[in-house]
């Protein structure tokens, strides 16, 4: 019974057999090929991209730049980007793929989600409450210089 | 470093010396920072010699720990292949491995302390096996805290310090009326977090143990729970707001009203309302008695010399010293040991007139004590910013002291 709940929670989670033998493992390789190629890793979720302007306005401040380091963006919604930041965009089953593994654990300190979350505070807040500007936040956020 | 991840560390340490994987290499320790300090107290006790303590902020190399430099983790890189061992009793222990095998470091790395159980730099099959295990664990441990307090908004505080549960405290009523949540269960880590959670009101509350509450957290939000608050400054890992400190002096305060629960600067803060006074109070003499708060668990230890000199100066002065003291922890030479609890310690320190406090979360408990407060700064930086401690726990209405290493 255990092993059935289990099995079912597994396959919920990263869908079933097949999928996780193909497109599921496809994405975990590109994922290690990413962290082996840049410094950081940022997913951006179209819905944060949309309904959220202070999150918009921190990342186009933030990609508006010529960073120091190597940085890829990963979103399902087209981002336009300067010098030291690289764009894919990807699917939303992908998107969604990623958002569960960030969130199942910590696999990597240069993975991070940009997301204004209810459930933990969080950059947006001080950006939102006037102790950060746009600029200081996405400062913060890409360590540019 | 708390006595259990202390035993954990010396039984780690234990098993690597067991296994000869220590003798005869040289050992670099990697983070400086109090469980770091501890660590090369414990070797050196051991008869071991620490070659150096490997750190990436610029702004402590060159310093040093008992004649251990602190240096960039490049000069590993210089050593011979297979002559050297690095031990790491940091939360980032994660990040550090894998910068080392990022710069081309193959030798031996090994953690002693597992501060950070989020944490696990691979992708492999086994390791997502496992870590969704560790998912469904802590929904378990949500749903029994469901079941007990149905309806209840669960607030889970991920980390066990004082400071960090007293400022959540502070702020979280003006939070949950934003939220529109009335009721809420608080869960905290260890019997010291429920005392201060105690101080602010008659909350439901539930103690787990460091595992648990990591596990619960992770569930939380693998699974989406849509009642739940996690309110740190910069745990679990998802939390960003420590970054904001690479661009702006921000206080400790400040990143919980603002950055935690998103309240407007000049949000008023709760005070405590339950405290308590102090059993022993009619054997301190009123205003002419000193409180000495030497020992903290996350933070870099003053020099004895240093309390010495404290003792000795308001014993001159005909004050009557004591030393808060907790579990083993022994007072200071020429002192007496009081053991208040969290509720009270503010009665106690007003009684005494004076507290003298290295900084720490119990600092925080007694910020608004009616006496005379000193808080001493170890100096040291803060995480890897360019800040100092005391820009960032500096205490309003207190005089706020950093403590040099030639002090």
């Amino acid at each position: 019974m255990e092993q059935e709940k289990s099995r079912t929670e597994t396959e919920i989670c990263f869908g079933t057999e097949n999928q996780r033998t193909g497109t599921w493992s496809e994405l975990l390789q590109h994922l290690e090929e990413w962290l082996a190629s840049y410094d950081h890793i940022f997913l951006v979720p179209d819905k944060a991209l949309e309904e959220d302007a202070c999150v918009s306005g921190v990342l186009h401040a933030g990609v508006g730049r010529t960073g120091e380091r190597k940085i890829l963006l990963l979103s399902t919604a087209p981002i336009t980007v300067s010098d030291g930041f690289t764009y894919r965009q990807i699917t939303e089953k992908n998107q969604e793929k990623l958002l569960r593994l960030y969130h199942m654990y910590e696999f990597s300190d240069r993975f991070s989600v940009i997301y204004r979350e209810s459930t933990y505070g969080g950059l947006f807040h001080l950006v939102k409450t006037g102790l950060l500007s746009i600029e200081e936040a996405a400062q913060a956020l890409f360590a540019y210089r | 470093m708390d006595a259990l991840h202390y035993q954990e560390m010396k039984e780690n340490l234990e098993a690597l010396v067991m296994e000869g994987a220590v003798q005869n290499r040289k050992i670099y320790l990697f983070g400086h920072c109090n469980a770091t300090e501890e660590l090369a107290d414990l070797l050196l006790e051991e008869g071991f010699a620490v070659t150096a303590i490997l750190d990436n902020n610029p702004n402590k190399e060159g310093k040093n720990y008992r004649d251990i430099a602190i240096r960039n983790p490049s000069v590993i890189m210089e050593e011979k292949p297979g002559q050297t061992l690095v031990c790491i009793v940091a939360r980032a222990y994660a990040a550090m491995a894998s910068q080392l095998k990022w710069m081309g470091y193959d030798g031996r790395v090994v953690k002693l302390v597992d501060y950070n159980t989020y944490a696990e730099y691979s992708l492999a099959p086994e390791t997502l096996a496992r870590r969704l295990q560790r998912a469904e664990r802590g929904r378990e441990s949500l749903f029994k805290l469901k079941e007990k307090y149905p309806g209840h908004f669960l607030v889970l505080c991920p980390f066990c310090a004082l400071g960090d549960i007293y400022f959540m405290m502070s702020y979280l009523p003006h939070f949950l009326k934003k939220r529109g949540k009335p009721q809420c269960v608080v869960v905290v880590i260890g019997h010291a977090c429920g005392q201060v959670v105690r101080l602010f009101g008659n909350y439901p509350m539930e103690a787990l143990i460091q595992k648990e509450m990591d596990e619960t957290v992770q569930a939380a939000l693998f699974f989406g729970e849509k009642d739940v608050f996690i309110p740190h400054q910069d745990r679990p890992y998802v939390v960003n707001l420590s970054r904001a400190l690479y661009v702006k002096k921000i206080s400790l305060e400040k990143l919980y009203c603002c950055g935690v629960f998103g309240l407007l600067e000049d949000t008023m803060p709760y005070t405590p309302e339950h405290e308590e006074t102090y059993e022993g109070a009619e054997e301190i003499v009123p205003g002419k008695s000193v409180i000495l708060a030497p020992y903290a668990k996350s933070v870099t230890a003053l020099k004895t010399d240093v309390w010495k000199q404290i003792v000795k100066e308001y014993q001159e002065r005909g004050y009557a010293c004591y030393t808060n003291v907790a579990g083993k922890e022994k007072p200071l030479l020429g002192t007496r040991a009081v053991s208040p609890t969290i509720a009270q310690i503010r009665s106690l320190v007003e009684r005494a007139g004076t507290f003298i406090g290295i900084r720490s979360g119990l600092c925080d408990v007694v910020k608004d004590a009616v006496c005379k407060k000193i808080a001493l700064y170890p100096d040291y930086q803060y995480s890897d910013t360019r800040w100092r401690a005391i820009d960032i726990y500096r205490l309003e209405g207190w005089e706020n002291i950093v403590v040099g290493e030639e002090s």
